[in-house]
């Protein structure tokens, strides 16, 4: 009883282990990479720990990335969406979950459907392209209609 | 108390004034743009940007386009093989963790990291390991000694690219199955297992006879939810492989996004857009409709 109860837990530990190996495995890669320096990441078998430790690649992606500014400016604009994102759906998602838990009104079950369906990955994932359909709506077809029409191509 | 049960005897305009902000903005953003996009996949878009109304020939005219039939074909592969590999390596996963013992929370903790990680990233990560001659995993099986020298390009091949981006998106979206089998695992009653402990029932005849039964369930949403979730899982494919070689990878949404962003084909990017929606739309429903909750 004692020895099968000791490989189990051997068993489930080493299996833990290779768990966390597999998954940590492209975040070391990738952290291993961003040590390298340039002539080092074209050593055909990729070598797991740089021979020189290359701290350059974090500054430089802080100083020169895109349009000079670096890092900071898509940090920036992550940070507006990201709190733009959260105020808006608290502003619209309050009253909505208030009154849905409060009141009892006709259409009350219509309506959390339909906030279930849109909020649903169908067209969550589809968001992609509605975005993009979305902006064509307006822009694309409005270029279409305008633009083209005097370009007469 | 008083004023609830008031409120919900006599009718009042004030619910509907709450809920007025959030009706706009799915009106706006997800109703609207749906309806636009399937009533546009009717005509055909000229040139010039005059619409004429052409009934069902876009869609005639998609199901002759053998690059679609074939991203169609290929969009089925995917989400079969996902969601098994999903369901099977899910499983295989939850059950061992769910068993106590120490260091539980760790595990659960490292579990959720490719989940957490924003998806773009991992991917990019991934891209680059995955590269032949310099990336990191050809520099593993070279070292466990499974591969020598002219090392394996795996995105450069039609089963290398299509296994590769499979691998990739099995591995950020496994951590949520694994935390939806946990869920179902933990609310599992122990008298059950007790149960059959005493009444002398095997490991396998306890799997086969409680857990499986127990999850039933889970399995069933993590089926439909997983279907929903491959079906559109465009950022891994475009990220990794573009749909690339030559199609081999090519899913309904990247050759969507192909179709209006690259060829600004609209009317059949419409059209595909009308299909998906449809697809995906009864599996949302079927998912909606099972977990639905009052």
């Amino acid at each position: 009883m004692t020895i099968w109860k000791i490989l189990e837990k051997i068993l489930i530990y080493s299996f833990a282990f290779m768990l966390s190996v597999i998954i940590m495995f492209p975040i070391i890669s990738m952290i291993s990479t961003s040590l390298k320096s340039w002539s080092e990441l074209w050593i055909s078998p990729a070598i797991w720990i740089p021979n020189t430790i290359y701290f350059d690649n974090y500054i430089k992606v802080w100083q020169k990335i895109g349009t000079g500014l670096g890092l900071t400016i898509y940090f920036r604009n992550s940070m507006i969406i990201a709190s733009g994102t959260v105020l808006l759906s608290l502003m619209l998602s309050i009253p909505a979950a208030y009154t849905i838990s409060r009141y009892k009104f006709k259409g009350r079950k219509e309506f959390m459907f339909l906030i279930l369906i849109t909020q649903n990955d169908s067209t969550y994932y589809f968001n992609y392209v509605f975005i993009y359909d979305y902006e064509n709506v307006w822009t694309i077809k409005y270029l279409l209609r305008c633009n083209f029409n005097n370009l007469n191509f | 108390m008083d004023k609830v049960k008031r409120s919900l005897k006599t009718f009042s305009l004030r619910p509907y004034f709450f809920l007025l902000p959030s009706i706009f903005f799915l009106f706006l953003f997800i109703i609207y743009p749906i309806f636009e996009i399937i009533y546009s996949s009717f005509f055909y878009i000229t040139p010039k940007g005059e619409e004429r109304f052409v009934g069902l020939q876009n869609y005639l005219d998609l199901f002759s386009d053998s690059v679609f039939v074939w991203s169609l074909k290929n969009t089925i592969l995917w989400v079969i093989l996902r969601v098994t590999l999903m369901l099977i390596l899910g499983l295989g996963i939850a059950l061992p963790i769910n068993y106590p013992f120490r260091g539980n929370s760790i595990i659960e903790t490292i579990l959720i990291i490719p989940w957490a990680m924003p998806l773009a990233i991992v991917c990019y990560g991934w891209k680059w390991m995955l590269n032949g001659p310099y990336g990191h995993f050809n520099s593993l099986l070279n070292i466990l000694g499974l591969i020598s020298q002219p090392f394996p390009e795996w995105l450069g091949s039609p089963l290398g690219a299509f296994l590769g981006v499979l691998g990739v998106s099995v591995y950020t979206g496994l951590p949520f199955t694994t935390l939806i089998y946990l869920s179902g695992l933990k609310s599992i009653p122990e008298s059950l297992y007790e149960a059959a402990l005493i009444d002398g029932a095997s490991i396998w005849q306890r799997f086969r006879y409680i857990t499986l039964p127990q999850l039933r369930a889970v399995v069933i949403t993590i089926i439909l939810l997983e279907t929903i979730i491959s079906f559109g899982s465009f950022t891994t494919v475009w990220i990794v492989t573009l749909g690339g070689p030559l199609h081999y990878t090519e899913l309904i949404v990247t050759y969507l996004y192909k179709v209006a962003f690259e060829f600004f084909n609209w009317a059949k990017a419409f059209t595909i857009a009308t299909i998906g929606f449809i697809i995906l739309f009864i599996f949302s429903f079927i998912y909606i409709s099972k977990t639905w909750r009052e």
